[in-house]
């Protein structure tokens, strides 16, 4: 059962990679559907009520690596974006709890990470003028952690809750002189977990020689800030303020599924949507030197918040299996989901202040994003004898549909401009899971 | 027992991602499990539960089911200097894991978790002006999460291994802050920032093996690679100064935090008699390699005077120079553990323990007689545990359910650190103190 | 669900209750009660610590406050303390008062307790003292109390039952000016072994006298092996070689004002402690200085003067008290629990009104991270 864990390139992880594609090379392959038909250890992100679907424990070491390819053109912009590609490893296990009488066979659980190689988190607060797509690559580079457990209540009805955690940084640094001239520092810094809970339940019956089976989840919203004080007001005689610097690190909206799946021994169809709640996105950016709650016009340099939209996002999803000798099988798998963007076609300006004429000038907030058409694709081999393992591979190409925005004093002579934003993102991968 | 059978599958293990037990971490100072705690931590050779994931992951595959554990201990510190309670905050949380055995084409192979989730954070870099008086042992490298994942095998009936990394996050990050700073009402500044900062996975290896010499003594070695958590921050503050000029600052720092030194384990079981148990555990630490806790910090400042001069009340400031590390000197010890745990009731399904354990620290830490006070006295622990056994409980489980509870109370003896510079800032100090750490767990087999 | 299993899933989910899962990130501690030589470094007392302007204790343009000396009421067991401080008469003269506070901060007769004035305790009336009298040190000697002063280049004694009504023990000096010069703000303590020992200022260095009576002084030499009289402490050397940035030594010029505080440390030896004035090159005028520490182990010899500056505001700080205590009363925690050890400074610094500059009495603390409550009322009398 033990998987040569084999050179892997150092790279970024991503940090909401199973908002980005999905989990589990299953469900990254049938267009991240997984709501409805998951079976393995890729529920405790899916849905954790399909947990209970576990009977038997399983360990899996997988790899996934992701290339951005995305471009801004137009005034002031620099064409393709410089994007760090992705690399992690993701760790699942399935643990069914074996129970005796009622219990037996009812009650399941199951561990899921995903890790960057050398990544953890990532945390890049640019300045607004800086062109970026947030929602892409940057977000791609986190830890990921899941649990869950999944209970069969019988009649068809299962229940699961788990949860996701990531971590953020609080603290302050102090730097100062002593009365020698020298400099020192006290820095105090905390990493501190954030949750967010996951709830699951699907109700299935039999239909047309299969399963029919409707799906449910609920993934609260995870975000990681980042938070560090910095207190240099006595590293000379001059009085400078205490600059709060911090930002939204990481953040995956509150969101809600609905899937629908129909299953046989060769077939799994399913098809659903996700509604996200990214109306709730404060932004990346908080001011250095924020105004107190009763003073909200204090003078000092706020932050322009885009408003972003909710969205809705369609999938789709197939596999169909062939059984092969000895109890082995091959799974072809093929999927498709569309991922709107919330960020709006019109973006407002920032604020910054321009040393030269020592005035606040205003400068375009180049949050760039698209919606995006993926399809999905993989091959599986499962395994039952000499060793109970499998092998899947996957992969998903991204497109992103050409868009215009205007950009509010985007141009030289600061007037709005515009932005044409296209690119492609690529995401391969495999794992292997054996069975104990 | 389960039959085993040779395979040789030594050069196929792999080595995933399992946390090595961390010195210098609260594991290594309060033990993991409450039954490992009550005997002195000497489980190198003994743990077959969860708690190998920590003390010697090579002994999860001693594990005869799928079992499941859940802890809590808190360990609260009575740190004195000169007769006053310095308030070294405790540590406490919720210890747990899991193990789940099986066979690998006949071979008995283990999968094992174990994690230690402090109640207020997942870890803590704290780096203190040098001068200032800190328990460094205790007041801050306690402070993280632990989290382990490791497999283990056993070859052969009398042969187990185990291994695995560990990983933890250091931070790396860059900023810059740009705008106007108003002197005369700070409120007020222009400055916007920006951030770029990482934290970057940190490995580190663990191996341990078990050797069986029949069915009532059992050998451990056990290897913990060394770990650092590095926190790496640079910041560029450039702009206006109140319309008076411009200023340039660059402020670099680089500490290591959290120090853990490797080490190496060589243990023995034995059970002279049915219901007595004896354990004991020798471990080298490498504290000669720790690395000195205080930030280097590099700081750059360019302020040309303003045309006409400063104004009154404002004088101009100058480069601060840079601090003059004194390096932290450490010796490498021998830690001592012995343990003890004796069947004292058995019944029917029940079955009462009774366990006790010790071991000594001396200190690592040179006389600061100096400038520096890092603070650390000998430690003497020794700890009492009850455990109750229950095959069975009720219908729905296979296994047996287990409930230990431990009390365990470090003294560290009064010592004095007499200065030898009379002018010295801090003075002469009487230091010591006590630890106490109570705790349970239970652990539910199925 | 049978009974077994709801209990073990109740008891689960208990479980789960009982920890907060690294959420917190609540603020560190382990800094608290740190040892310290209770010699700073100090901070100025901030804008809610005292009831006028931060950091001043007692200002009065045409008082011009200087020179304070500390006596603490009761063994620094609470934060009663007296001020005894060289200020201006009606006729321009230096005379000595005295003043009380209950917190250490808040003095009786200070500009915002209306109506009220410090004591004055002390005036020039001997023969051999000239027109002033300066440099008081206060110091309990049994029941009584006894002030210490300089005069006219020579130091003088005064004794009082009470700490206000004082009466000069001699119509002589205790210790007279010599060829080294005039003698100014002599500071005097106790020993642990009960003999009496004076830190002064002589020229540009300090000097130390020894006595078993407090009124019959011999002086001590630093070096007994060379032939001058050796102070205890000289003005420093100016150094060859500074680091970029590194601030020059602040006393390079004169030292006085020393402020003498013995004390036992921890090893059981005796450590002699001093604050001082630290004077160094400014405009001609005005001299720039800042407090220091010197400090040594055994009875007698040399002071090795400390690292840098405890106190460096930059308004020509000088003549350093200190009042050290070590209290548990909950009225004075900084953390609403905790027993507060910590020290306060006292230096006369120039203070600023309207256009003129004069000297007023100033407050420091430390250990400088902690904060002190809100002021308590004013003393009903001095």
């Amino acid at each position: 059962m033990l998987v040569a864990a084999t050179t892997l390139v150092a790279g970024r992880a991503a940090a909401s990679p199973e908002d980005l594609f999905g989990y589990g090379p299953r469900s990254i392959a049938s267009g991240a559907t997984g709501t409805a038909t998951s079976s393995d250890f890729e529920a405790a992100y899916t849905n954790p009520a399909l947990l209970s679907r576990i009977e038997r424990p399983k360990l899996a070491l997988g790899m996934l690596g992701a290339n951005f390819d995305v471009h801004a053109d137009g005034e002031g912009l620099p064409g393709r974006i410089e994007s760090l590609p992705a690399h992690g490893i993701d760790i699942g296990v399935d643990l069914p709890i074996p129970l005796q009488g009622a219990l037996a066979h009812r009650i399941s659980g199951a561990l899921a990470f995903y890790t960057p190689t050398d990544v953890v988190v990532r945390g890049r607060i640019l300045y607004p003028e800086t062109p970026q797509f947030p929602l892409l690559s940057d977000r791609a580079q986190c830890l990921a952690i899941r649990m869950g457990l999944g209970v069969d209540l019988g009649y068809g009805l299962r229940v699961g809750a788990g949860f996701g955690a990531l971590a953020e940084i609080v603290g302050s640094v102090i730097v100062a002189t002593d009365s020698t001239g020298r400099v020192g520092s006290r820095i105090d810094d905390q990493l501190v977990a954030t949750y967010a809970p996951i709830l699951g339940a699907s109700w299935e019956r039999p239909l047309a020689h299969g399963t029919l089976r409707v799906g449910a989840v609920f993934r609260g919203a995870l975000a990681a800030r980042f938070a560090v004080s910095i207190d240099a007001t006595k590293l000379s005689s001059l009085n400078i303020p205490v600059f709060n610097i911090a930002g939204l690190a990481q953040y995956d909206p509150l969101q809600a599924g609905l899937e629908a799946g129909w299953e046989n021994a060769h077939w799994k169809l399913a098809a659903g949507l996700t509604w996200k709640h990214w109306s709730d996105y404060p932004g990346p950016l908080e001011p250095t030197l924020p105004c107190p709650p009763d003073e909200p016009d204090c003078g000092s340099l706020q932050v322009t918040r885009v408003g972003f939209s909710d969205t809705v996002v369609p999938r789709l999803g197939v596999e169909r299996s062939f059984g092969l000798p000895r109890g082995a099988a091959l799974h072809a798998r093929g999927g498709y989901f569309f991922e709107p963007t919330p960020v709006p076609s019109h973006l407002p300006s920032s604020q910054r202040y321009d040393i030269p004429t020592q005035a606040l000038v205003d400068v375009p907030t180049r949050y760039f994003d698209a919606d995006r058409h993926v399809l999905t694709a993989g091959l599986g081999v499962t395994l039952e004898k000499p060793l109970r393992m499998s092998i899947d591979a996957f992969a998903q190409l991204h497109v992103l549909q050409p868009r215009t925005v205007t950009l509010d004093a985007g141009a030289s002579d600061g007037s709005a401009s515009t932005g044409n934003l296209s690119g492609t993102i690529l995401v391969t991968g495999v794992q292997l899971g054996v069975g104990f | 027992m389960r039959r085993r059978s040779r395979l040789g599958l030594a050069a196929g293990i792999a080595l995933v991602f399992a946390s090595a037990r961390a010195e210098a971490n609260p594991l290594d100072t309060f033990g993991f499990g409450s039954r490992g705690t009550a005997m002195g931590d000497a489980q190198a050779a003994d743990a077959s539960d969860f708690s190998a994931n920590y003390y010697n992951p090579a002994g999860l595959v001693h594990a005869q089911r799928f079992e499941i554990a859940v802890g809590y201990f808190r360990a609260e510190h009575q740190l004195e200097t000169n007769g006053r309670n310095n308030g070294v905050d405790p540590v406490a949380g919720l210890v747990g894991g899991l193990v789940l055995p099986g066979r690998v084409f006949g071979v008995p192979i283990a999968f094992g978790l174990g994690l230690h989730l402090p109640d207020d954070r997942l870890s803590r870099v704290r780096d203190l002006p040098q001068t200032q008086p800190r328990w460094e042992l205790y007041d801050n490298r306690n402070q993280r999460l632990y989290l382990a994942a490791n497999l283990a095998i056993a070859p052969w009936p009398w042969l187990e291994i185990g291994g695995g990394l560990s990983f933890m996050a250091s931070t790396t990050g860059s900023l810059d802050i740009t705008g106007e700073a108003n002197l005369f009402n700070a409120s007020q500044s222009q400055l916007r920032h920006q951030v770029d900062a990482d934290l970057t996975a940190v490995r580190y290896p663990q191996l341990g093996a078990r050797v069986w010499l029949g069915k009532r003594a059992a050998l451990a070695l056990v290897y913990r690679g060394q770990f650092a958590l590095d926190l790496n921050l640079s910041a560029r503050l450039y702009g206006d100064i109140s319309h008076l000029t411009t200023a340039y600052y660059a402020l670099k720092t680089a500490s290591v935090d959290a120090f853990l030194p490797q080490q190496v384990v060589l243990g023995g079981s034995f059970l002279p008699i049915d219901r007595l148990k004896v354990d004991i555990d020798f471990t080298w630490v490498n504290w000669s390699a720790y690395v000195t806790p205080v930030a280097n910090l590099d700081v750059t400042l360019a302020i040309p005077p303003p045309v006409g001069g400063w104004p009154a009340g404002i004088s101009p400031p100058s480069v601060p120079a840079p601090a003059q590390v004194v390096p932290l000197k450490m010796s490498d010890r021998i830690v001592p553990h012995v343990g003890v745990e004796w069947l004292a009731y058995e019944r029917g399904k029940f079955k009462g323990f009774v366990r006790a354990g010790y071991e000594y620290q001396k200190s690592p830490v040179a006389p600061q007689t100096g400038p520096t006070n890092y603070v650390d006295r000998d430690r003497h622990t020794a700890a009492l545990g009850f455990g109750l056994r229950v095959d069975k409980p009720v219908a729905i489980l296979s296994g047996d359910v287990r409930f230990d509870v431990h009390a365990q109370l470090s003294v560290l003896p009064d010592a004095l650190t007499a200065k030898v510079d009379p002018a010295d800032p801090v003075g002469d100090y009487v230091a010591g103190g006590l630890i106490w750490n109570l705790g349970a767990t239970m652990l539910v087999g199925f | 669900m049978d009974k077994s299993a709801r209990a073990i899933v109740v008891g689960s989910l208990l479980a789960g209750l009982l920890v907060r899962c690294a959420t917190l990130a609540e603020l560190a501690h382990g800094d608290e009660n740190l040892p310290t030589a209770g010699v700073g470094p100090f901070r100025k007392l901030a804008g809610g610590e005292v009831r006028g302007v931060a950091p001043y204790v007692l200002d009065d343009e045409s008082g011009d406050f200087r020179e304070p000396a500390a006596l603490p009421l009761t063994s620094g067991t609470t934060m009663d303390v007296a001020l005894y401080f060289v200020a201006k008469d009606a006729s321009g003269h230096d005379v000595i008062l005295r003043t009380r506070s209950t917190d250490g901060r808040t003095f009786y007769g200070a500009t915002q307790d209306f109506g009220h004035h410090p004591a004055q305790v002390l005036a020039a009336d001997q023969g051999w003292e000239g027109a002033d009298v300066a440099g008081p040190s206060a110091l309990a000697v049994g029941s009584e109390v006894w002030l210490y002063y300089a005069s006219n280049g020579s130091v003088g004694v005064a004794k009082s039952p009470d700490g206000l009504t004082f009466t000069k023990a001699s119509a002589v000096p205790v210790l007279a000016a010599d060829a080294l010069g005039p003698i100014t703000g002599p500071s005097v303590a106790f020993l642990p072994d009960g003999r009496f020992r004076m830190l002064f200022a002589q020229g540009d260095s300090i000097y130390e006298a020894a006595s078993a009576d407090g009124v019959s002084w011999q002086r001590l030499d630093a070096d007994p092996t060379t032939p001058a009289m050796d102070p205890v402490l000289a003005p420093a050397p100016p150094q060859a070689t500074l680091a970029p940035g590194e601030i020059p030594p602040f006393d390079t010029l004169r030292v006085a004002d020393p402020c003498l505080l013995p004390r036992v440390t921890a090893a059981g030896r005796l450590q002699i402690r001093v604050l001082y004035t630290g004077f160094t090159a400014g405009d001609a005028a005005a001299p720039a200085s800042a407090i220091g520490f010197a400090a040594r182990y055994g009875d007698t010899g040399p002071l090795v003067r400390g690292p840098g500056a405890v106190y460096a505001v930059g308004k020509h700080e000088n003549a350093p008290a200190l009042f050290e205590w070590s209290l548990a009363a909950p009225d004075t925690s900084s953390d609403g629990g905790t027993p507060l050890v910590g020290s306060l400074l006292y230096v006369g610094q120039d203070q600023t009104s309207q256009g003129s500059i004069y000297s007023a009495l100033a407050a420091g603390l430390a250990p400088p991270t902690a904060t002190l409550p809100l002021p308590a009322a004013y003393p009903s009398g001095p």
